[in-house]
């Protein structure tokens, strides 16, 4: 039975690239796709792009192609990405310039249409897709962004018009490579068992070193050659079986834990894990080692897609001020703390406009917040870094905790120091999901071919 | 005896929501675990995070189990001033809680 071997290039956009250019180099992989966009990634680029209208694509992605598109169109390895954000056009146009420059002819297909942002002017309801109420007024008028998630097939759609490069804005993360398979063996969308497996080896591949041994929670201390981490590669047949490994002499481990832990990764519901093209149900998959580095994923369950999209508008959300200060012993909680009360004091002339403070002490008690273990001395502490935080939708007043804690070095208790995160003023971001009807996205979608010329 | 000394997990975000996994070290661990760790417990467990709702799923398929902590993220991710803006961390406090 024919095999397709498809590859993780990245898993969120800032993630090492090297890993996937090595399985390129290798020949190891028949398609390579890099899976940019977590939920907030789009928040990023739409910042970038408020500067410059031609930005709004990762800047990784041009690097990236820097580094392994040549030899992958050497090698007849295809490309697969959704670094694209918010402007998959300007980052086609880009990848056409590099092309050029690498003395490459690729077809670069690009995938738009899935930002509903000209529609939030027409008043839709837009309702929150969990609460159901509608989409306020201040959320429209000041909105960043607003995208569907796309499934598979358009990303089908563009493999068959021969593209070597597919560069898309949001879709969903598993379609990425869900595409490929349903190109290749040419699967119904209706043959939704084949669908679900296809998907769930995209959801085991699409953050990359997380399922290769990664952010490990069962023995990771016993996991060799994190240095050198290899990225998943699936190996899978025309009915949807997948074995999941990855290059021989790379670090990391494929094994039956790393594997699960992956596929239950934000998932919420494991019986119907929604996703444009079918809803996943891992109630029924099997999971199993069968040598070393290699385990088998089979037999995944699929219902009926969701009959709408989910779209996700991004708005500005006020800002977030914060200071860290370092304090050491003797006494270095009890400084801490008398500087949380300084400070604490002296912001109250802005209480009317501050929505939250925070007080953490890294190291103490600064991650698991309010489920942080209780310390029963912490009198005698060798340092503590006390951070203060706020939360307003006035810019200045942010700025007002670095103001007042950094001269706490001269005014405040003694041996302030390690004066490290001084965050003046951080943008804050909401997202409002909501669901839209398919035909209305489907209707704008676009799939334009870039054919390179020397 | 604490969930560690059964399972391993991960957690991370959902818009506002935090998701977390269980996973069992062996099947024995596993019927330990469905035994013992009801939602009851989870809700007094997480409640200083004042979650509006928390799902819990069995997949005895794969010994593991699926726990969802819903509005427990400061807003979410890009919208959070927590240090952990994410959950990640969270999957460490679910394996203290001892039953």
């Amino acid at each position: 039975m024919r095999t397709l071997r498809i590859a993780s290039g990245v898993g969120f956009y800032g993630d090492s690239f090297w890993p996937a250019i090595e399985i390129i180099k290798q020949k190891q992989a028949d398609y390579v796709c890099f899976e940019d966009l977590a939920e907030l990634t789009l928040a990023i680029l739409a910042k970038d792009m408020a500067k410059n209208p031609e930005a709004g694509y990762t800047k990784d992605l041009i690097p990236s192609l820097r580094a392994g598109w040549k030899l992958a169109m050497d090698a007849g390895i295809k490309i697969i990405t959704n670094a694209g954000g918010l402007n998959p056009t300007s980052a086609g146009a880009a990848a056409a310039r590099l092309a050029k420059e690498l003395h490459i002819k690729p077809k670069i297909a690009v995938i738009s249409g899935d930002s509903i942002f000209d529609r939030l002017a027409t008043g839709e309801a837009f309702p929150h897709f969990e609460r159901n109420d509608p989409l306020a007024d201040g959320i429209r008028k000041s909105a960043l962004f607003a995208n569907a998630y796309l499934g598979a097939r358009p990303i089908v759609e563009a493999l068959r018009r021969g593209a070597d490069l597919v560069i898309t804005g949001r879709v969903a993360d598993a379609a990425l490579y869900l595409a490929p398979l349903a190109y290749e063996f040419e699967w119904d969308f209706e043959d939704l068992g084949r669908i679900a497996q296809g998907t769930v080896v995209g959801h085991i591949l699409e953050c990359s070193s997380q399922a290769t041994g990664g952010n490990h929670g069962r023995d990771w201390e016993s996991i060799d050659g994190l240095e050198r981490i290899g990225f998943p590669i699936a190996e899978v047949n025309e009915s949807g079986d997948a074995t999941i490994t990855k290059l021989a002499d790379s670090g990391g481990r494929v094994d039956e834990f790393t594997v699960k832990e992956q596929l239950l990764y934000e998932i919420h519901n494991p019986f119907a894990y929604q996703t444009p093209d079918v809803v996943m149900d891992i109630s029924t998959t099997a999971v199993q080692q069968v040598g070393l580095n290699r385990v088998s994923v089979t037999n995944t369950s699929g219902h009926r897609r969701p009959d709408r999209y989910k779209a996700i508008i991004g708005y500005p959300s006020g800002w977030m001020g914060q200071g860290i200060l370092g304090y050491s012993w003797p006494d270095a909680y009890k400084k801490a703390q008398k500087t949380a009360s300084i400070i604490t004091n002296q912001l109250q002339i802005f209480k009317d406009q501050i929505a939250a403070i925070r007080i953490d002490h890294l190291g103490l008690d600064s991650l698991h917040a309010e489920m942080a273990a209780s310390n029963d001395d912490l009198s005698d502490l060798p340092e503590v870094y006390l951070r203060i935080a706020i939360r307003t939708q006035d810019r200045s007043v942010a700025e007002m905790v670095s103001r007042m804690m950094v001269p706490l070095a001269l005014a405040g208790p003694p041996t302030a120091s390690g004066l490290l995160g001084f965050d003046r003023s951080r943008a804050l971001i909401g997202l409002w999901p909501t669901l839209v009807e398919r035909s209305i996205v489907d209707e704008q979608i676009s799939i334009d071919i870039i054919e390179v010329a020397e | 005896m604490r969930l560690i000394d059964l399972a391993f997990s991960r957690s991370s975000d959902k818009g506002n929501h935090c998701d977390l996994s269980l996973i069992a070290y062996d099947e024995e661990k596993y019927r330990v675990l469905v035994e013992k760790l009801t939602k009851q417990a989870l809700i007094d467990y997480f409640s200083p995070l004042g979650p509006s709702r928390i799902d819990l799923f069995r997949l005895d398929n794969l010994s593991a189990l699926k726990i969802v902590l819903y509005d427990v993220l400061d807003g979410g991710a890009a919208n959070s001033i927590k240090a952990d803006t994410q959950g990640k961390s969270l999957s460490g406090a679910l394996l203290r809680m001892e039953i």
